[in-house]
């Protein structure tokens, strides 16, 4: 069975809930209280009270908070069953390599198209970005 | 919608009314109360204050509906199943199509101008234009003389048109090309007087106008493929009844051709009204429920006569249905479709694939094109499962988008849409409405303990309440208030989801569903239950030519039939991307 994945609704809402458990001031301009997540019921009436509307399977019964700091180098490595997992699918005819909706916004309305040729270099270079990317 | 919307025609079309102005206790023209207008003390209250009757307590009664809209946010724990290939909220009974089916059905019984949530009220926009319930005016709209914008041209030189307009899909790394296979739903650009334009300059053309009878068919992507569905259907009936013509002169060609509509629009017609009856409404009802209104003539208790009022095109939808039971749809909405062999979307791609959200991007491409066995079970396939039926939404239904926030809640999403609208509604409380089913059907109501013992169904209420509070900070006196008179829309998901596991409606549900549903279809003359599909299309044919023109095609029960049908018809089985 394919690998359910996390999906976000609502991304500025998401993002706008990153910043405010990184930085301790509301950026989601509400009278709630977010303070950083230590279990994942915690998390996941977080991201209710925020209109986040983030799917998370059933398989995630913990989630972890990686606090980076500018002198060390986090990589993020991803469990090898995702990667097997995007390729097998990617491997498929047709198969595209799946970008968030506010893509689109950044391509003038387009709905960005991944030549068949490209799509696993746009996979490698998606995860080395995200692997390393300070998020900020 | 979504199911996305029953009454709603559109969620951005959010007017500028303000909703705090007065609040009409008379449904406005097309509505009217299931079992007839409840009194005062008959209807649904929000901390014991009637919502028609104080205005100045909506805002707590707005902040209720946000609190129990966040308790349905948390995720059900649902019990597993037999089926083990299937996920343990999906539903595999009910395949993913029959939740737009639902929704397709919901756009031929109601059509109104303003959600009621948004109009803050009955009236002002709010009222229903469908008239006469599940004739296809959703398709049809009012034919090729009132509607000519969606029917194609016959020939070149004459007004005679008889075939539903589709467009061809795009290739996603191609420009929209002729030789594409007219696979969507026509949809064209235009020119705004307001000198808008959301083309990309030099790139694309918006086409911003869907040329369909009902802006809501092209809500999404899902919805608009299912329109192009019944269209190629329409089409092909259109073809089989004109090998059977003769050669009118012509004079007489324009009459042909009308003949030719009707005939097609009746057999179509029957069609559907066989699936509804016999697949769709078997699948989605309780069990007992289906059989009684199934039945030969059956003992409705909400009208005596249903035919009466649709015949005469003064046909109402009740409240209690379009606002309350028949909302249960919007629960089955997935949060993802495996849409043909090469694509997967999510519920959000999937909600924004519309003329009006994403013209640049219009036609459909490939991985648009819906391969209808993912989405009915054809010759064994396994289709894409719709959810559970329970009190809890998918999350793309949160989109703040699509839904966004419209009143000092800030509350996003269809949910909050859903439960404040029936607040708003003058609706039947739950206990009166079993308590008067209960006079008139009282072995209906002795099946089910929920609707018969008012101290379980509160204390099973409250439990479900208290359970998750961290979600939507209920407090004790919202959980009081919610158990003893929960908004009907909610009820029917908790019923369906303690009665029958979320696999299909609960007695109370059922027996609103089947009320209008049904009614509707013993309203249609050549519909009578008991007929055979073949009867009906001999009885439609007569109508217009002496011999049964229809006669060839066969027994269509259900949506899996359907499809197979249109793909012979239509000439689809090697169609690339795949149809069937």
């Amino acid at each position: 069975m394919a690998l359910e994945r996390m999906q976000v609704t609502n991304h500025e809402r998401w993002g706008n809930l990153v910043k405010t458990w990184s930085t301790g001031k509301n950026y989601l301009d509400d009278d709630n209280e977010y303070p950083i997540p230590t279990s994942i019921d915690e998390f996941k009436e977080q991201l209710a009270k925020a209109q986040v509307f983030m799917t998370v399977p059933d398989r995630y019964t913990k989630v972890q908070f990686v606090e980076q700091h500018l002198d060390t180098i986090v990589v993020r490595l991803p469990p090898a069953f995702a990667i097997a997992d995007s390729e097998e699918k990617l491997s498929k005819p047709g198969a595209t390599y799946p970008l968030p909706p506010f893509y689109k916004r950044l391509f003038n309305g387009m709905d960005p198209v991944i030549p068949e040729a490209d799509k696993f270099k746009v996979h490698a270079e998606r995860i080395g970005d995200y692997t390393l990317s300070l998020c900020a | 919608m979504a199911v996305q919307k029953v009454a709603d025609a559109s969620p951005f079309r959010i007017s500028e009314l303000n909703p705090r102005d007065s609040i009409s206790a008379t449904p406005t023209p097309g509505f009217r109360h299931f079992l007839g207008t409840p009194t005062h003390s008959q209807r649904f209250r929000a901390f014991g204050v009637d919502p028609l009757a104080s205005s100045s307590d909506h805002a707590k009664l707005r902040g209720l509906m946000q609190r129990l809209s966040r308790r349905m946010d948390a995720d059900i724990k649902w019990p597993p199943h037999q089926v083990r290939s299937a996920e343990r909220w999906e539903n595999p009974f009910i395949p993913s199509g029959y939740t737009y089916l639902l929704q397709f059905i919901a756009h031929d019984l109601v059509h109104s101008a303003i959600p009621l949530s948004v109009a803050g009220g009955l009236g002002r926009g709010t009222s229903n234009a469908r008239r006469t319930p599940l004739r296809l005016e959703t398709l049809y709209g009012s034919g090729p003389v009132g509607s000519p914008h969606i029917y194609a041209l016959d020939a070149p030189n004459d007004d005679r048109r008889t075939k539903l307009r589709l467009g061809r899909m795009r290739w996603k790394e191609n420009e929209a090309a002729t030789g594409c296979p007219f696979r969507d739903i026509a949809r064209a650009q235009a020119e705004n007087v307001t000198g808008i334009d959301r083309s990309i300059a030099g790139v694309r053309v918006a086409l911003t106008e869907a040329l369909v009878a009902d802006p809501r068919n092209d809500d999404h992507a899902v919805m608009s493929q299912l329109t192009a569905l019944f269209a190629l259907l329409h089409n092909g009936l259109v073809d089989i009844i004109r090998r059977h013509e003769g050669h009118a002169g012509p004079n007489a060609r324009f009459g042909a051709a009308y003949k030719r509509f009707l005939c097609a629009r009746g057999a179509l017609t029957a069609i559907y009204h066989n699936i509804i009856r016999n697949d769709l409404m078997r699948r989605v009802l309780h069990p007992a429920i289906h059989a009684s209104y199934c039945s030969l003539g059956p003992q409705f208790i909400d009208r005596a006569e249903p035919a009466g009022n649709a015949a005469s095109g003064d046909w109402e939808i009740p409240l209690e249905f379009s606002h309350g039971a028949f909302r249960f749809g919007h629960a089955m909405v997935r949060p993802e479709y495996q849409i043909n062999d090469q694509s997967l979307h999510d519920l959000n791609n999937t909600l924004e694939k519309s003329s009006m959200n994403d013209p640049a991007n219009m036609p459909l491409d490939e991985t648009w094109m819906v391969q209808w066995s993912r989405f009915f079970e054809i010759h064994g396939s396994t289709p894409n499962f719709s959810r559970r039926i329970g009190p809890h939404l998918s999350d793309g239904l949160g989109n703040d988008q699509i839904f966004p926030a419209f009143d000092e809640t800030q509350r996003v999403g269809l949910l909050y849409r859903d439960l404040l609208g029936a607040s708003l509604a003058g609706m039947w409380s739950v206990d009166a409405l079993i308590a008067e089913i209960a006079s008139r059907r009282p072995d209906f109501i002795a099946m089910s303990r929920l609707l018969s013992d008012r101290a379980y169904r509160v204390e099973q209420l409250r439990g479900w309440l208290v359970s998750g509070r961290a979600y939507g900070a209920l407090t004790d006196e919202d959980i009081e208030t919610l158990s003893n008179d929960p908004p009907l829309p909610f009820f029917i998901l908790f019923e369906a989801m303690q009665q029958t596991e979320g696999l299909r409606l609960g007695l109370l549900g059922s027996i609103i569903v089947s009320e209008v549903i049904f009614g509707a279809l013993a309203s249609a003359p050549q519909s009578v239950s008991g007929s055979s599909l073949a009867d009906q299309l001999d009885l439609v044919s007569r109508e217009f030519y002496l011999a049964n023109v229809l006669q060839d095609i066969p027994d269509i029960s259900s949506m899996a039939q359907l499809v197979e049908f249109t793909t012979e018809i239509a000439e689809l089985r090697q169609a690339v991307p795949a149809f069937l």
